[in-house]
């Protein structure tokens, strides 16, 4: 019954042509190259090493392994971090 | 552009610590503070945030249980506040910046641009005589009225476009380079008259245009003499004049005549041995004023001195009244000379092929000349004819006559 609501409003969601990030509440990351990365639509830090980041989104957790990482820009919208990207994992 | 905002809003450079930066962080972005350049050094984090910003910060600092410490601080607020007692230099910041202002609405150069027949100092002066030069104010100046007068001025100027840009007043002409055509004068309707001989001599040729010639070939005249009537009589049958036409006489009369030629100059001459000293002297002239490195009349050994001067220029064509140069010295020892013989003879035929060239110029024909030289101890003479031909004629009014009574003036019609 659930499967069938979600696959019902997902339908209705595509034929209004809604953006996805925007309907589904998705966090859009942006790369360059390995060495600078956007990040958009999270919710806050949960933490901040020089070698880690970790970031609490609408659905799950985000994070970035490297070296010498900085935060370039931080606000409510958006995020813009710069340093040596090895890795970036998603988890639930 | 960001950066520029930022530096004259003002930043600060922070360290963070404390029991729970990561919620500081959030409450920041939680209540629309901005951060930039964040990075966790030394168990620490430093970011930069603007002043508005910064003072926002206390509620957070305490919720999160942090600390704050300013490193840096950037911007043009720290910058006023730290020289807030230099008043003299805001002063002149804000005079410079109203010169710079007041400066901007006049005009400093103008530009004149396609001319090739008409000089740039002949469109300068023009434009000077109608009240257009360098240092009036833009709000004086109407560029349609330069472009009307300009094409008025110049008949071979077919298009002119003025306009202003910045400080600089843009002239651009085009003229007619097909063939530029003098005014054709009109010709005045001329008056009767007669021509005399303006000296005395023997007529060579003479060729008549108009009027009745009086003189031939090879006949002696003096000056004064008539030389080409135009007065016209008209004949009836019989022979007899019943009425005169008068015209303008116009011939070319060349008479032969003879230039007494006299030149005389003494032997002894004053020589000049220059030395190999040359001295400069530096000047600067401003306005009225000159300024000198030395006072050159003081000094009292002869020499020649001669100066390269130039003027300064503000923009291309606009010219301040200050002149620099150098003033270079030579001195100079006198001694008296002889010039030898063969050095008059030689001048003296000089001197005499110069006064020839000089009446070929004017149009006369050398046949030849008769000069003598003549050297003594102390002078050389050159004197002698020279024999030319040239046009010597002279206009004077003719003489109206009038019929006598009794004398019909109209042809007989047949």
């Amino acid at each position: 019954m659930m499967k069938k609501m979600n696959n019902i409003g997902s339908s209705w969601l595509n034929r209004m042509q809604v953006p996805p990030d925007l309907a589904y509440q998705e966090s859009v990351i942006t790369f360059w190259g390995k060495r600078e990365v956007c990040i958009e639509n999270y919710r806050h830090i949960l933490e901040y090493r020089c070698g880690r980041i970790v970031l609490l989104l609408k659905n799950g957790k985000l994070c970035i392994n490297g070296t010498n990482l900085i935060i370039t820009r931080y606000s409510q919208e958006e995020m813009k971090i710069s340093g040596q990207i090895h890795e970036i994992t998603f988890e639930t | 552009m960001n950066q520029l905002i930022r530096f004259c809003r003002g930043y600060v450079r922070l360290r963070l610590g404390g029991r729970m930066p990561e919620r500081f962080l959030n409450l920041c972005a939680g209540n629309q503070i901005e951060l930039w350049d964040l990075l966790y050094k030394d168990g620490s984090y430093q970011f930069t945030m603007s002043i508005s910003d910064f003072r926002r910060l206390q509620p957070l600092c305490r919720k999160a249980g942090c600390r704050l410490h300013i490193l840096e601080k950037h911007g043009l607020p720290f910058f006023f506040y730290n020289n807030r007692k230099r008043k003299g230099f805001f002063v002149g910041f804000l005079f410079f910046c109203g010169l710079l202002y007041l400066m901007s609405t006049y005009i400093w150069n103008i530009h004149i641009d396609g001319n090739h027949a008409n000089s740039t100092n002949t469109i300068l002066t023009f434009l000077e005589q109608k009240g257009v030069y360098h240092g009036i104010r833009k709000n004086d100046l109407s560029c349609q009225d330069i472009s009307t007068e300009v094409r008025a001025a110049f008949p071979n100027v077919t298009w002119v476009s003025t306009r202003i840009v910045g400080t600089q007043l843009l002239v651009e002409i085009k003229e007619n380079v097909d063939g530029y055509k003098e005014e054709q004068k009109e010709e005045k309707e001329k008056e009767p008259c007669d021509l005399i001989a303006a000296r005395d001599g023997e007529v060579v040729k003479i060729i008549t245009r108009s009027g009745i010639p009086k003189v031939t070939e090879g006949s002696q005249c003096k000056k004064g003499d008539l030389l080409v009537t135009g007065e016209i009589p008209i004949v009836d049958e019989a022979g007899e004049t019943v009425r005169y036409e008068y015209v303008h006489a116009d011939s070319d009369v060349f008479l032969k005549g003879k230039y007494y030629y006299y030149k005389e100059f003494e032997r002894k001459y004053t020589d000049r041995i220059y030395s190999d000293n040359v001295s400069k002297y530096p000047f600067l002239e401003l306005g009225n004023t000159r300024l000198d490195t030395a006072d050159i009349r003081k000094k009292e050994n002869p020499a020649v001195s001669y100066e390269n001067r130039h003027q300064l220029f503000l923009t291309e064509n606009f010219a301040l009244p200050v002149y620099y140069g150098v003033t270079t010295r030579r001195g100079y020892t006198k001694s008296e000379k002889l010039y030898s013989k063969e050095t008059c003879k030689n001048n003296a035929e000089k001197q005499l092929q110069q006064y020839l060239d000089e009446l070929k110029k004017m149009g006369v024909q050398i046949l030849g000349n008769d000069v003598k030289i003549e050297i003594t101890d102390t002078t050389c003479i050159a004197k002698g004819e020279v024999t030319v031909v040239l046009q010597a004629k002279q206009e004077t009014p003719c003489t109206i006559q009038e019929v006598p009574p009794g004398k019909d003036n109209s042809l007989d019609e047949q």
